[in-house]
């Protein structure tokens, strides 16, 4: 507690002696860290990323195409140097956290703006100190040290969650994003299947064949993994699209296609055949996944993806009675969820919800008056310490 | 087709040009007050305090009040919350801009970051009045999650909370300036470091709305709508305007804290909020005439 209002050199032994460990659980190194992130972000909020080589023709040519790619500034969320730097910066989070832990210090509190006001109030020192405590309870201090004797007369409390409890919490969900999405880039794979009503389509178990980088390029490989027996088996049973009849109030006057539409949900095409202009609500596949001797049937539609044996089976798009079928695993999608909503949550925490960190010096005036020195340090959005030094002068005048 | 299909055809044209005509009309109203808002914060009482000015707060209330009605009118028309179509997001930043300058003018204390509000509500709100057509509205289609809700409601709100964050980082450098060259008398003790202080505390106040609106939009419904969704301009923007935030928030919490170190991540942070804010709604044309349509 003192060291949140005074200045104390701290003597360093052990590992705070130690350059390389000084150098790595700096901030200077997580902010460098961090700025070489902004730069990746900034690069993929320029460059579209992941998307097909038609795509990029299409966007740049193909000199700056091919300039752009050689690059690698195509894909450098899903590039091998991206991870490493999370790698670091999940190192350089650890490090700093422990330093900190270690220090028993926290710089978010002692690095915001000391708040000092006095006063004086007509009552002895020892009259002060018979109320003080319980004036400070009843506006939601908690008192850490009462100290009253001949020299000086303190009293220091604290309100609300420590800044510093929040921190580790909101450190350590960050953490475990980093961990999450280096463990999802490792052990990811995905792609698409264009199943055909009554053909069985397979694909290989072993995720070094059905890696991203061949999702990106379009299909899996044909052919690939022949001889595995804990293939994934999908064959499409029934493809249905539902229709519905375009209200007439969609029938603008010189718009044909792709009418955007308010009042009926989920339709987003227009089909016209047979002089009937019609809307396409939905479209569905009935497949049966077989896994070994294991055969489940689910049912797939845009959106909604299913669960089954592990992967996530979901409704691409379809070309005729040809359904798009999109597949995806993820084990580290667990771990990316509840580093989120973690991250969310403490993040939330840390900087909305007050706290206060309060001494208050007493000492006697003549005239059996008193003169009250209060020094506060504040964090989250909602708290002001000059309102709480208000409080506490008004009830103390009361 | 028959007559009485033809009458309801006619109908039903006439009715939603004339609910378009009415939605045009309040966001012009609105974008009217807005201007005419920093107008009178331009010109009128510069001695007096920001809390104090009648004029600017009865013209944004004025604003905000037409502003509310185009937003009621709209949920009636389209029968779900406002928070999914690029209108309705740029819409709702216009809102959140205008209603923290209205609520927390004594907060924000400083005449020059209520009028950046303003202002950028009003031009906001003016290109939306300019460019609207309610058949360029879109459906909830796969985007029913409320997830997807929350990103409509957090990030354009974020994103307003930033931009004012910009301004008083700018209005801390000027007053910084200024203090080199003459000392003035300053209202409502508006200064470098208040002003500092102030961005700080808006970064703060903004910062957890845009990570929560980003990490659910793509936890959500990235993954359920597809590979259409995989990369998107807004989101990454977004992703690098909390990326630059994490760093400003940790520069404030440290001894690295220099003005122009701080400037400069909130300089970069409004650009990303500006590729966020047009990627709601790219001009594609304007910005392709202006020739920096390499990237769109």
């Amino acid at each position: 507690m003192r060291k949140i209002f005074d200045d104390i050199r701290v003597v360093e032994t052990g590992l705070g002696r130690n350059p390389v460990y000084v150098g790595l659980s700096s901030l200077k190194w997580a902010v460098f860290l961090m700025s070489l992130v902004a730069v990746v972000t900034l690069i993929a909020t320029l460059f579209p990323q992941g998307m097909e080589d038609e795509f990029y023709l299409a966007t740049f040519g193909e000199r700056l195409f091919h300039v752009y790619d050689s690059l690698g500034l195509l894909a450098v969320l899903r590039s091998w140097w991206f991870m490493v730097l999370f790698v670091l910066l999940f190192a350089a989070l650890v490090l700093c956290t422990h330093a900190r832990v270690r220090e028993g210090q926290y710089r978010g509190s002692s690095g915001t703006k000391l708040y000092e006001t006095e006063f004086s109030v007509p009552k002895t020192s020892d009259d002060i100190m018979l109320i003080f405590p319980v004036l400070l309870s009843s506006i939601g201090f908690r008192r850490r040290r009462i100290i009253h004797d001949e020299k000086r007369t303190e009293v220091v409390a604290v309100r609300g969650v420590s800044p510093w409890v929040s921190s580790v919490l909101l450190h350590s969900s960050v953490g475990l994003l980093l961990v999450g999405l280096v463990w999802s880039y490792l052990f990811s794979w995905g792609g698409s299947l264009r199943l055909e009503k009554g053909r069985v389509s397979r694909l290989p178990a072993s995720r070094t064949e059905t890696r991203w980088s061949t999702f990106q390029k379009g299909l899996f490989p044909a052919g690939a993994g022949q001889d595995g027996s804990d293939d994934l088996r999908l064959e499409l049973l029934q493809f249905t699209k539902e229709y519905s009849p375009a209200p007439q109030d969609l029938i603008m006057p010189g718009v044909e296609k792709r009418l955007p539409v308010r009042s009926v949900p989920r339709a987003e095409i227009v089909y016209e055949g047979g002089g009937e202009v019609r809307l396409l609500r939905d479209w569905q596949s009935r497949l049966r996944v077989t896994r070994g001797s294991r055969s489940r049937i689910i049912r797939v539609s845009a959106g909604r993806p299913q669960e089954v044996f592990g992967v996530s089976v979901s409704e691409g798009y379809f070309s005729g009675d040809v359904s798009l079928i999109r597949i995806r695993s993820d084990p580290g999608r667990t771990l990316l969820r509840l580093g989120a909503f973690f991250l969310v949550l403490f993040t939330a925490m840390r900087l909305y919800m007050y706290s206060y960190a309060l001494r208050v010096e007493i000492s006697g005036l003549r005239g059996g008056s008193s003169r009250l020195r209060i020094r506060m340090r504040s964090s989250g959005l909602v708290s002001s310490p000059p309102r709480v030094a208000r409080r506490i002068a008004g009830l103390l005048a009361k | 087709m028959s007559c009485w299909a033809e009458e309801v055809v006619i109908e039903s044209v006439v009715a939603q040009v004339g609910c378009a005509a009415l939605h045009k009309a309040l966001l012009l109203v609105s974008a009217s007050a807005y201007a005419l808002a920093v107008i009178s914060l331009v010109s009128l009482a510069r001695r007096r305090p920001l809390a104090e000015l009648r004029w600017f707060r009865s013209l944004l209330l004025l604003g905000l009040l037409s502003h509310v009605a185009y937003t009621s009118a709209l949920v009636w028309w389209l029968g779900r919350p406002p928070f999914f179509g690029k209108t309705e997001l740029l819409s709702w930043f216009a809102f959140g801009c205008a209603g923290l300058c209205l609520v927390a003018s004594r907060w924000l204390r400083s005449r020059f970051v209520a009028g950046w509000g303003a202002a950028c509500a009003a031009c906001v709100t003016l290109w939306l009045a300019l460019t609207y057509r309610p058949q360029a509205l879109p459906d909830v289609a796969a985007l029913h999650n409320f997830m997807v809700w929350w990103y409509g409601f957090a990030t354009p709100l974020g994103c307003g909370v930033a931009s004012l964050a910009f301004a008083a980082q700018l209005r801390a450098l000027l007053c910084g300036l200024r203090v080199r060259g003459r000392r003035e008398h300053q209202i409502d003790s508006v200064n470098e470091e208040s002003m500092g202080l102030l961005a700080l505390a808006l970064v703060r106040l903004g910062y957890p709305l845009m990570l929560s609106g980003l990490v659910v939009f793509v936890l959500g419904s990235l993954e359920a709508v597809g590979r259409a969704w995989f990369w998107q301009r807004a989101l990454s923007a977004q992703l690098f305007v909390l990326v630059v935030y994490t760093i400003y928030l940790h520069l404030s919490a440290s001894e690295l804290l220099l003005h122009r170190r701080m400037f400069l991540a909130q300089s970069a942070a409004f650009c990303g909020v500006l590729v966020c804010v047009l990627s709601f709604d790219l001009p594609q044309s304007l910005m392709r005439g202006l020739g920096l349509g390499l990237f769109l």
